[in-house]
């Protein structure tokens, strides 16, 4: 329960489990990624958020979701992307990580809800941005897009200080 | 496995089992009480009974062993020894053990008790030997008997029911507790045989036959006084049992044979039952049920917040009465549900005795362990985290405290060390000291180690008081051990100690006597989920500092002329010291080189004190601490955070963790002095005073005893038939109005929110409600005019307005006249006063009346020689800095005067540095001006030596009454 395993990037698994999966579909400037749905809590729009000071540079802030307070991770940030405009809006997709705490990860904008056979994803190309290598549990190639399936406990763990070094092999979360 | 029944059973054995650690070393005190042994071995059977049905095998032959050695020790009337007990000990923690492990994984866990259940057969043998020749033939009287009662097992080898008698299975019922996995564990007892043997016992029980009381049970026990009439009974049918067998037991008394039925039941569930019938109007519940309830509770709080803002906003006076309700209501279940989470310190004492004794024994020490105050109630949470540093603390001080018993004897102190726990509490705290009358610590060693260490160099070490050389045992790697031992002075602890205290908001501080004896104080707060929070902005960010550090609040404008910059750490002078400041803009990273300018926030960490410069205090806020999420764990300034009546979410600061962005090697020594001590009393002349208004005049009265001021709803004050009382922290307080006392008339309540100064000393409590708070100042009592009203001191003039100063003291004693504990009737001594200041000659006067004095009063040296040439008091209480003749010069003036020979010169003072050999040499005792209590106790010690108080210090207890 309390460990997240991170693989690296190389050895990262295509789960060959032919069930179908959903996935939750969105954007991060050019690139699209998928959430597993059933991680995903909900989507809400921008909330009022509280900037905390000296916080790791992916966190946004903290938000109160229906009297819980939930920390906003800037995906964005996190894959080196530079920040979106003032005034663009954004989303913030609810998820819930193995570890049992919440997260918002803000994103440009939210696609769609998909079901596909996991077997058509394929394992993480090397040209792909290391980041997104890292976290990414394989790709799905579209007519005119790369959707990359996003393991969220993973993606989480990189955004906490002192743990994101790249050989960190095992996590712990508490 | 059943896991309800294994809830229960867990539960109930836990429940058993505390007791047990207790009541084996009350054993080992008098190893005759019989009722005790019953009570331990009941409680180690009903486990291994319990084992069975679980299919429990491990734990089962744990307690198996333990059983037989104590049913042995029972039929023997063996008096334990301290080996035995020892064991037993072990025995009782191997079958917790199993419990915890059974408690996490839901399976029995693999853990090897063989060498334990070896020694205890191996017990049991050596307890049987020493009385082999005494008892040989009663024993087998015995067991003829037991093998007896079997006689309606038919049909069965010897063997079998040899191996049942072997193992105490001699009733029907105890075979039906024993259960199938036992049966067939007992070698020569087939798997069929077993069934068929609770076959028959069981329909043996239902047909109400089973008249064989256990034998092994209750063989011993002795008539008893009346609860015990079971046992008695009991015995009666044992005879019975063992003469006729069924035909007699039928025939037995109905009374008897009522008991006979459930025997079994009887003795084993009578512990739980009867505790069950004590707290008959209590339930059990699930800690995650409550802890959920709470986290509802927090939400409602909060919701409750936005609520009332809308209201407020809204105007209507109907909306604003239900919304005072909803508050009301809220503000009750919140306290309530924090009062259930409440547990007795108790529940983490009562290891402490074990934890003692089995030091004591390895290190050949003997150390009693003293406790006060185990019924002080802290909530759950706090009280688990207390927990480890609490035994930390506890080990050390017998460990490096208390010496052997030779050190002591040659110390001249008693050989058995003592080991007192307290626990009280102290306006929202609870205050919980460690004390060991051992050999202390020396402050000088620290040090050295300390800068041997590099903690600390030899300017500050040179600088630094004894006492703040103490508390650098927190620090990490500073153990003065010259010995590592099992139990403590590994190097790491007393920091890891002091870290956890922390991380329930509490603080830890300690003081030592080299030779007399340490003591360690823990400061923590009584629940941790609601808090009051001082709610500031910082670079239009708003942020919450616990109310539980925060001492005080200063506004400090760049142009103030206090501030001090030196090394590029920010101080600012505060009644004459230096106060190292955090600038919180630049400590968080969010702006930089602004001026000097905002408001203070002055934290209190305990073993120091430092200020946090914000823009803007916004006032304090109730708030419900919520964690913070993984991203913000290494940052140790952040407490928590929580969600205010906006909804916005704000941060909590670790007002601990802040305290570490103050670089505090720059420091000047001055300022190292400020933070080693603790100075809150009025040692200076200027005074925090708080000003308000009452109608169109200006009024001051001290800070020394307002504990706080409130801004209350006018509907908290109740009337009752004695007057208008406040319920306030749990105690309901008396309520006088200012505007009242001064003769107005009773104004008509608007429901207007109304200020309530909460005035405090020494345990009691009153509320003073005042029209208007205008500022608290630092001012000094200069007196103009004095006053005729009683109420009143005088008038001073505060910020060029005059104001009226209030008499505190008469104040309090109109609120309770028993306030000050009431002067005796005997032939009064008498007292002459000298002191310059009106507002002192005011404050101590009623102190000394306390103790049973007439007091005269001068206001300056020279007065005083003119009283005192035809007048001798008793003795002479003279201030040192005074004008026209100081007390030095009074001093002289006394010696010379043959007629003032041999009475006692006390000097009072607020200064920090006196001429020392001028004092020595003129003044009998020199005290420094303190709070009332502490002086009032100084100077009834003083005077004890005195002697001037002998005759009538029989029936002062405390000069001020505690309630």
């Amino acid at each position: 329960m309390s460990n997240v395993l991170v693989h690296e990037a190389s050895s990262a698994t295509v789960i060959k489990d032919s069930k179908p999966i959903e996935l939750l579909t969105c954007r991060i400037a050019d690139q699209w990624i998928g959430f597993r749905v059933q991680q995903v809590r909900e989507v809400v729009k921008e909330q009022k958020r509280t900037t905390m000071p000296m916080a790791p540079h992916a966190v946004a802030g903290l938000i109160n979701l229906r009297g819980r307070v939930i920390t906003e991770l800037e995906v964005r940030r996190v894959v080196g992307e530079p920040d979106r405009a003032e005034e663009e809006p954004f989303h913030v997709a609810i998820i819930e990580t193995m570890s049992g705490e919440d997260f918002g990860l803000i994103v440009d904008d939210v696609g769609e809800v998909i079901i596909l056979d996991e077997d058509l994803f394929e394992a993480t190309p090397s040209s792909l941005n290391e980041i997104w290598r890292q976290v990414s549990d394989g790709v799905l190639k579209q007519e005119d897009r790369v959707l990359l399936l996003v393991n969220v406990d993973r993606f989480v763990a990189l955004t906490i200080p002192n743990a994101s070094a790249p050989d960190t092999k095992e996590i712990t979360v508490h | 496995m059943d896991e309800e029944l294994l809830g229960e059973f867990l539960t109930e054995s836990n429940e058993s089992l505390e007791s047990i650690e207790q009541q084996l070393m009350d054993l080992e005190a008098s190893p005759e009480d019989s009722e005790l042994l019953d009570s331990i071995f009941r409680t180690i059977h009903t486990v291994k009974g319990s084992c069975g049905f679980l299919n429990l095998t491990r734990l089962e032959k744990v307690a198996h062993a333990g059983e037989n050695l104590l049913s042995r020790i029972r039929e023997l009337k063996y008096h334990v020894d301290e080996d035995i007990v020892s064991l037993l000990l072990e025995c009782a923690d191997a079958i917790k053990d199993v419990l915890t492990g059974l408690e996490e994984t839901g399976q029995e866990p693999v853990l090897d008790h063989d060498d334990l259940i070896m020694r205890l057969q191996a017990c049991e043998k050596k307890v049987m030997g020493q009385d082999v020749e005494s008892n040989e033939g009663e024993r087998e009287a015995k067991q003829m008997q037991t093998s007896e009662p079997l006689g309606w097992l038919e049909g069965f080898e010897d063997d079998v029911i040899a191996a049942l008698v072997e193992n105490h299975l001699t009733t029907a019922s105890s075979l039906i507790a024993a259960g199938f996995a036992e049966l067939r564990n007992l070698e020569s007892i087939t798997p069929a045989d077993a069934l068929k043997i609770l076959g028959i016992a069981r329909a043996r029980v239902e047909s109400g036959d089973d008249a064989e009381v256990s034998m092994q049970e209750e063989p011993e026990h002795k008539p008893d006084k009346a609860p015990k009439l079971d046992t008695k009974t009991s015995e009666k049918a044992v005879e019975t049992a063992s003469q006729g067998k069924d035909d007699t037991a039928s025939s037995a008394p109905a009374v008897q044979r009522k008991l006979v039925e459930q025997p079994e039941q009887k003795s084993e569930a009578s512990p739980v039952k009867q505790k069950r019938q004590a707290s008959n109007e209590s339930i059990r519940v699930d800690i995650g049920l409550l802890d959920e309830l709470m986290n509802q509770v927090g939400e409602l709080v909060l919701t409750r917040n936005s609520l009332v803002q809308m209201i407020q906003a809204s105007g209507s006076m109907e909306f604003i009465r239900i919304g005072r309700d909803v508050d009301q209501i809220t503000e009750q279940l919140q306290e309530q549900l924090l009062r259930t989470r409440m547990q007795p310190i108790q529940t983490i004492w009562s290891s402490v005795p074990r934890i003692v004794r089995d030091i004591g024994k390895q290190l050949d020490k003997k150390i009693k362990v003293v406790m006060e105050g185990e019924d002080t109630e802290l909530d759950r949470t706090i009280l688990n985290a207390l927990k480890d540093p609490l035994t930390h603390i506890i080990r050390n001080s017998c460990d490096h405290g208390i010496e052997s018993p030779k050190v002591r004897l040659a110390a001249e102190k008693n050989a058995t060390g003592i080991l007192k726990l307290s626990a009280i509490q102290e306006s929202g705290f609870i205050v919980i000291t460690v004390h060991d009358d051992g050999g202390g610590i020396d402050a000088q060693r620290i040090k050295d180690k300390a800068m041997h260490m590099g903690v600390i160099n030899a300017e500050q070490a040179a600088n630094m008081t004894d006492k703040a050389a103490l508390q650098l045992i927190f620090n990490a790697g500073l153990s003065t051990a010259e010995k590592v031992t099992n139990f403590s002075g590994r190097g790491v602890g007393m920091d890891v100690v002091r870290t956890e205290i922390e991380r329930v908001g509490g603080s830890v501080d300690i003081d030592s006597e080299l030779g007399k004896g340490t003591t360690l104080r823990i400061r923590i707060p009584l629940t941790l989920a609601i808090i009051s929070a001082m709610i500031v902005v910082c670079e239009d960010e708003r942020f919450a500092i616990p109310q539980m550090s925060v001492q005080e609040l200063l506004s400090a404008p760049e142009d103030s002329g206090d501030w001090r910059v030196i090394a590029g750490q920010a101080f600012y002078r505060l009644r004459g010291k230096l106060l190292p400041v955090l600038r919180l803009n630049e400590g968080l990273g969010l702006s930089q080189g602004k001026p000097l300018a905002g408001s203070i926030v002055v934290a209190d960490i305990g073993d120091r004190t430092y200020g946090i410069l914000v823009d803007e205090i916004l006032g304090a806020e109730e708030i419900v601490v919520k964690p913070l999420g993984i991203h913000f764990q290494h940052l140790n300034f952040y407490g928590g955070c929580s969600i205010l009546g906006d909804g916005a979410v704000i941060p909590i600061f670790d007002c601990n963790g802040l305290a570490s962005m103050i670089q505090l090697e720059s420091a000047p020594a001055e300022a190292i002095d400020y933070m080693g001590e603790h100075d809150d009393s009025l040692a200076e002349e200027r005074q925090h005073a708080l000003v308000f208004t009452q109608g169109k005049q200006r009024f001051v009265i001290p800070m020394t005893l307002i504990e706080r001021l409130e801004y209350f709803e006018a509907s908290r004050i109740e009337k009752t038939a004695s007057g208008e009382v406040l319920q306030y922290r749990g105690d309901v307080i008396r309520v006088l109005r200012w505007g009242e006392m001064l003769g107005e008339a009773p104004s008509i309540s608007t429901g207007e929110d109304e200020y309530c100064l909460i005035l405090s000393d020494n345990g009691k409590r009153m509320c003073l409600q005042v029209d208007q708070v205008v500022d608290i100042l630092e001012v000094s009592f200069e007196i103009k005019q004095t006053s005729d009203t009683p109420l009143l001191l005088g008038t001073t003039v505060i910020e060029g307005i005059a104001t009226e100063v209030v008499d505190v003291f008469e104040v309090v004693q109109r609120a309770d006249p028993n306030w000050f504990v009431a002067a005796h009737d005997q032939a009064k001594k008498s007292v002459l006063f000298v002191e310059d200041s009106q507002f002192f000659r005011q404050m101590v006067t009623p102190i000394i009346e306390s103790l049973g004095f007439v007091v005269h009063t001068a206001a300056d040296g020279a007065q005083a020689c003119k009283l005192l040439e035809d007048y001798s008091p008793d003795f002479i209480l003279t201030d040192i800095e005074m004008p026209i003749m100081n007390g030095y010069e009074l001093g002289k003036w006394v010696k010379t005067q043959e007629h003032l020979s041999g009475i006692p010169v006390i000097a009072l003072t607020a200064q920090q540095s006196i001429d020392e050999q001028q004092a020595k040499a003129l003044f009998d005792e020199v005290l420094s001006k303190k709070d009332s209590t502490q002086l009032a106790k100084e100077l009834e010690q003083t005077l004890s030596v005195y002697g001037v108080l002998e005759a009538q210090t029989k029936d002062i207890q405390p000069a001020i009454a505690v309630s």
